[in-house]
């Protein structure tokens, strides 16, 4: 979603939007289209409340580039548009905001709104490279979780949800605070082993987690000040993420 | 001295119990009691039973703690406490002036003349300001004294700075000047609001989103970028989501870089976001810091993430501004989608 003060929104009009977004999951989840969802969604669904942030961008692996075209006419009448890049391809949908919404925005929030927010629907194939193309991660389409996914509106959808194993093992990749708090959230769902064999599936990505690895460690052990750390200090979600993390690194290196 | 000034300044020194104000204090029994239950009711002094006796506190919440410190700080100068308290509305509309005329006390505060001449003489009295002139009569206000932060503290409430938001987060930020934040330390405290101090290890548990406080300082936007450049947060979030605002100036972000002696440093950086998304940074920036002639100093670009080791898509960038670079591409990657 591009934005710019989407905390002075109203609650009600952040919920619509989500609604929104959580429509276009379960529209996708009725269609005979092969689609796991991954991301910010996924974790939703996996966590529940523990994951407290509204959710507005939908991202989402399918089985080839050719569903591509399928979702375009799925989603035509969503109003989308389709842009196309070396990795997969963003659908930009528009907001629809009821006029008893709109009155609830002073002048600068309803210019904001309908010129600026939009919902940014990314899908790709299951094979997620890192930016230098040297590494992969890879999305089974037969693995996930049929789930019922809530939205923080009114709106309760449906989506195959892929496994928490594999989103930890995918976002072990990449060592922002977004990931390493996403991974704090999600290891009581994903057991060490099972990651592990996740990752180990997947060429040399093992390689570069053993790399990143570190960094979330730091991280969660407090030596590092950070963000995530803080988050998950005061969600009470810092106990045990340090061990879990050792322990994965321990059992990540053992098999190297 | 009033009753509840006394009553409240007499607990500020240390806590009493109704017995002991009634013995300690030139007042009524009558009197302790009632001023007690209109302090108690205002939340100023709270109450502890002890037995027989009722042990009385000071009250929780910012303002009544920085009433404790004026009373306290207003006694040891020699000053009765409620005519320091009766002067603080008209301080206040006169504190952001550093010298204050006659003329623009008396347009401020509505006084005549000769209220204005007294009450000028009054704040140098109170200490809270010096004669700066005679003809003209002028003060220079004491800003930085203790007493006058303090009063000013309970009469301005916080103008709250909501930074620019580019995503919905699970936390909410809230950059406060210290004196703000010491406010807001206070107000979670008796609320309950989790929240944490940004750049310490001080984190609250409770109900609701975590509010990341960060203490504003007094400098630029570009000297901002640059502190924050030295951290991975700061690389991979902060800065970018400073450079979608559009008010980075990167002439003068240039000029502060090379006084740093970082031009190839911030040349790098801003390279690299160049090539992950061509209109975050456009080709004309970079090729500023390239035609830099302040030269290209070997450095290492975030020590802090040496534990994670070198990317090795990243050695042209390396090679080109003369670096040793300790990135995580991915993680800046990230956060240029996700801002």
């Amino acid at each position: 979603m591009t934005v710019e003060s989407l905390r002075a929104l109203p609650e009600a009009v952040k919920q619509r939007i989500e609604d929104q977004s959580l429509r276009v999951v379960d529209k996708i989840w009725s269609s005979s289209i092969a689609f796991v969802l991954i991301g910010g969604w996924a974790v939703r669904a996996i966590a529940g409340p523990e994951h407290d942030r509204y959710t507005f961008d939908v991202d989402g692996v399918v089985d080839s580039q050719s569903r591509y075209s399928e979702l375009e006419e799925l989603l035509r009448e969503e109003g989308v548009k389709p842009s196309f890049s070396a990795w997969g391809c963003i659908f930009i949908k528009k907001l629809e905001l009821p006029e008893d919404l709109l009155q609830k925005l002073d002048k600068d929030q309803a210019a904001f709104v309908s010129e600026k927010c939009q919902i940014k629907l990314e899908f790709s194939t299951p094979r997620i490279y890192t930016s230098d193309g040297k590494h992969f991660f890879e999305f089974p389409m037969d693995k996930y979780q049929d789930r019922q996914v809530l939205s923080r509106g009114s709106f309760a959808g449906h989506a195959h949800v892929a496994l928490p194993e594999y989103i930890v093992a995918s976002k072990l990749g990449i060592s922002d605070w977004k990931n390493i708090y996403d991974v704090g959230v999600l290891c009581r769902f994903a057991r060490q082993e099972k990651v592990v064999k996740v990752i180990r599936t997947c060429d040399n990505w093992g390689e570069l987690v053993r790399r990143k690895i570190v960094r979330f460690r730091q991280e969660a052990e407090g030596k590092m000040k950070g963000t995530a750390y803080t988050l998950l200090k005061a969600k009470n979600l810092d106990r045990g993420y340090a061990a879990y993390l050792k322990e994965l690194q321990t059992q990540l290196t053992r098999g190297s | 001295m009033n009753a509840d000034i006394a009553i409240f300044s007499a607990v500020s020194i240390t806590p009493q119990t109704i017995q002991e104000l009634t013995s300690i204090l030139p007042l009524s029994r009558h009197t302790v009691y009632k001023s007690v239950e209109r302090l108690s009711r205002a939340n100023l002094l709270s109450k502890q039973r002890l037995g027989k006796k009722v042990l009385l506190s000071v009250g929780r919440g910012y303002n009544t703690a920085k009433l404790q410190e004026i009373c306290i700080k207003a006694l040891s100068r020699g000053i009765d406490p409620d005519q320091l308290l009766a002067q603080s509305k008209r301080i206040a509309r006169i504190a952001d002036l550093d010298v204050v005329s006659a003329r623009q006390v008396q347009e401020r505060t509505g006084l005549s003349l000769p209220a204005a001449y007294r009450f000028m003489k009054l704040l140098e009295t109170f200490g809270l300001a010096k004669i700066e002139s005679m003809r003209p009569v002028a003060i220079r206000m004491l800003r930085s004294d203790e007493l006058f932060k303090a009063l000013l503290a309970i009469e301005r409430p916080g103008e709250e700075k909501i930074p620019l938001e580019l995503e919905e987060r699970p936390y909410l930020q809230r950059e406060l000047p210290p004196e703000e934040l010491e406010r807001r330390l206070f107000t979670n405290m008796v609320t309950r609001v989790p929240f944490a101090i940004d750049g310490t290890s001080f984190v609250t548990r409770g109900q609701g989103k975590l509010e990341l406080l960060t203490s504003t300082r007094n400098e630029t936007i570009e000297e901002k970028f640059m502190r924050l450049l030295s951290t991975p947060e700061g690389v991979e979030d902060a800065c970018i989501r400073m450079l979608r605002t559009n008010q980075v100036n990167y002439e003068q972000l240039l000029q502060l870089a090379r006084k740093r002696r970082m031009a190839n440093v911030v040349g790098c950086y801003l390279d690299i976001l160049h090539g992950i998304d061509e209109q975050l940074i456009p080709k004309s920036v970079v090729d500023l810091y390239k035609a830099d002639p302040a030269g290209r100093r070997h450095a290492v670009f975030l020590k802090q993430l040496k534990l994670i080791g070198k990317d090795v898509s990243l050695s042209r960038y390396a090679i080109e501004w003369n670096l040793e670079l300790y990135l995580d591409l991915d993680g800046i990657a990230h956060g240029v989608r996700s801002t």
